[in-house]
């Protein structure tokens, strides 16, 4: 392994406090990812994925353990640096693509870059070509509501990678389409980490998809099972 | 009556002069009080006119508990229009903070709706109030049938056309009024958009 991992976690323990119960949903749990990966993580329902992706966007927070993203410890950041991390590092795809509905296609791409301040003629550029790169050339004024769901979740990764963030966190990214749209959209991730060396990490029940990832982590009971790469 | 007082043409014991706008009467009648020294006294009408004063605040007062209970209502509607959209976008402002939109940002955002709610609330007032406004100050309304003839407060007659007029000041305040109650109930509606748990929103179940 060379290099600085661009994300690691120390031994994060995650308890969900229900009523009386302590939930543990993540016990011990120690992982690094390089820059440049493409790694599915994976584990029966109730494994901890879900919980793994929320804490490295800084979605939620640790029990105990750390974080470092890109070497910064996420415990020593404050509210208003987490935003700017997540604005500007992180980008994220959803299961259920939570696009905003209001908006248009272009708009949804556009509002990374929006709320980041860049300038209006750069956007655009950027944009149309983000639009073209995962295809949707001629779609950009549909809203949400007019695009299937491989073509909702493409404008979900457009949005993703629109910052140049350091990682893209996609929590099961294709278990709300059938499963040639599946591969075309991994497809779509594959050409973004090869040509552009984008970061993927993402959980997946689907073995057709983790067989296309080339880091397997494997979680169960809040810990890492089996970790192979290939 | 002045044969039988045996006052001569240019004698009078009361001298009554108006003025455009009563709000001066006070600065008026100090000024001729003092200009007309010790021989003669000059008061304001509300002194002169006790009861007439007294029943004019009467329905001052009234009038300004009715409008504080119409700003009271006013601003809760305001505020659950503005809380209303803000709980149905929790989803929307969950995905946006997650996404790196700050608290402080969604807090903004509202805000700005409110400010435009309060600019759209103004022009529309202006717009739906002008039209009868500029009736009721020139044409007035004749209420001659439902007193029948003069109306007298405290042995002050009162011409039986009723004309408004509203001061520019009181309209500014009013104004002002408005928007500040428009942004205040604004305030909690915004600071709720930036306290939603993007892992709530996003959640699938
Ligand atoms: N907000 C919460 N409150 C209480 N318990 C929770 C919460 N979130 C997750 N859990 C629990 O933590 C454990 C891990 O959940 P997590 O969602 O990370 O699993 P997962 O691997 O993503 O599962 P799935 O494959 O079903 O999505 C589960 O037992 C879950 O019930
Ligand atoms: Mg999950």
């Amino acid at each position: 392994m060379a290099g600085d991992p661009i994300i690691s976690l120390t031994d994060v323990t995650r308890v969900y406090r229900q009523g009386s119960v302590d939930i543990h949903a993540l016990r011990g749990l120690t992982l690094e990812i390089e820059p440049g990966e493409f790694t599915a993580v994976c584990g029966p329902s109730g494994s901890g994925k879900t919980t793994t992706l929320n804490l490295i966007g800084a979605l939620d927070s640790v029990t105990s353990g750390s974080i470092a993203l890109e070497g910064r410890e996420l415990g020593n950041l404050n509210k208003k640096e987490l935003s700017a991390l997540r604005r500007d590092r992180i980008g994220f795809v959803f299961q259920a693509y939570n696009l905003m509905p209001v908006l248009t296609a272009y708009e949804n791409a556009e509002m990374v870059l929006w709320v980041q301040g860049v300038d209006a003629a750069t956007r655009r550029e950027r944009v149309m070509d983000l639009l073209d790169q995962v295809g949707l050339k001629g779609l950009e004024d549909r809203r949400p509501s007019e695009l299937s769901g491989g073509q909702q979740q493409r404008v979900a990764i457009a949005r993703a990678i629109a910052s140049n963030p350091a990682v893209v966190l996609a929590d099961e990214p294709t278990a709300n389409v059938d499963s040639e749209t599946a591969e075309t959209l991994l497809g779509l991730m594959e050409t973004l980490n090869r040509d552009q060396g984008v970061t993927f990490l993402f959980s997946t029940h689907d073995p057709q998809v983790m067989e296309r990832a080339r880091r397997v982590v494997r979680l169960v009971d809040g810990g890492v099972a089996s970790d192979e790469r290939r | 009556m002045r044969d039988l007082l045996g006052y001569g043409e240019d004698e009078a014991t009361m001298v009554a002069v108006f003025l455009h706008d009563q709000r001066q009467s006070g600065r008026v009648a100090g000024r001729l009080d003092r200009e007309l020294g010790g021989a003669l006294a000059a008061v304001p009408w509300n002194t002169s006119q006790p009861q007439l004063a007294a029943f004019i605040a009467l329905k001052v007062g009234g009038a300004v508990f009715m409008e504080l209970l119409i700003a009271v209502l006013v601003a809760a509607g305001i505020f659950n229009t503005l809380f209303v959209s803000v709980m149905e976008r929790l989803r929307e402002f969950g995905i946006m903070l997650a996404i790196g939109w700050s608290p402080g940002r969604l807090f903004r955002l509202v805000m700005m709706e409110s400010v435009w709610l309060a600019a759209l609330g103004l022009v529309g007032a202006f717009l739906l109030t002008l039209g009868p406004y500029l009736y009721l100050s020139s044409t007035g309304l004749d209420l001659t049938a439902v007193y029948g003839g003069t109306v007298e407060v405290a042995g002050v007659g009162l011409d039986p056309v009723l004309k408004i007029g509203i001061f520019p000041r009181n309209a500014v305040m009013i104004a002002l009024f408005a928007v500040v109650a428009t942004l205040a109930s604004g305030i909690y509606p915004a600071w709720r958009a930036g306290r939603v748990e993007p892992v709530e929103t996003i959640r699938v179940v």
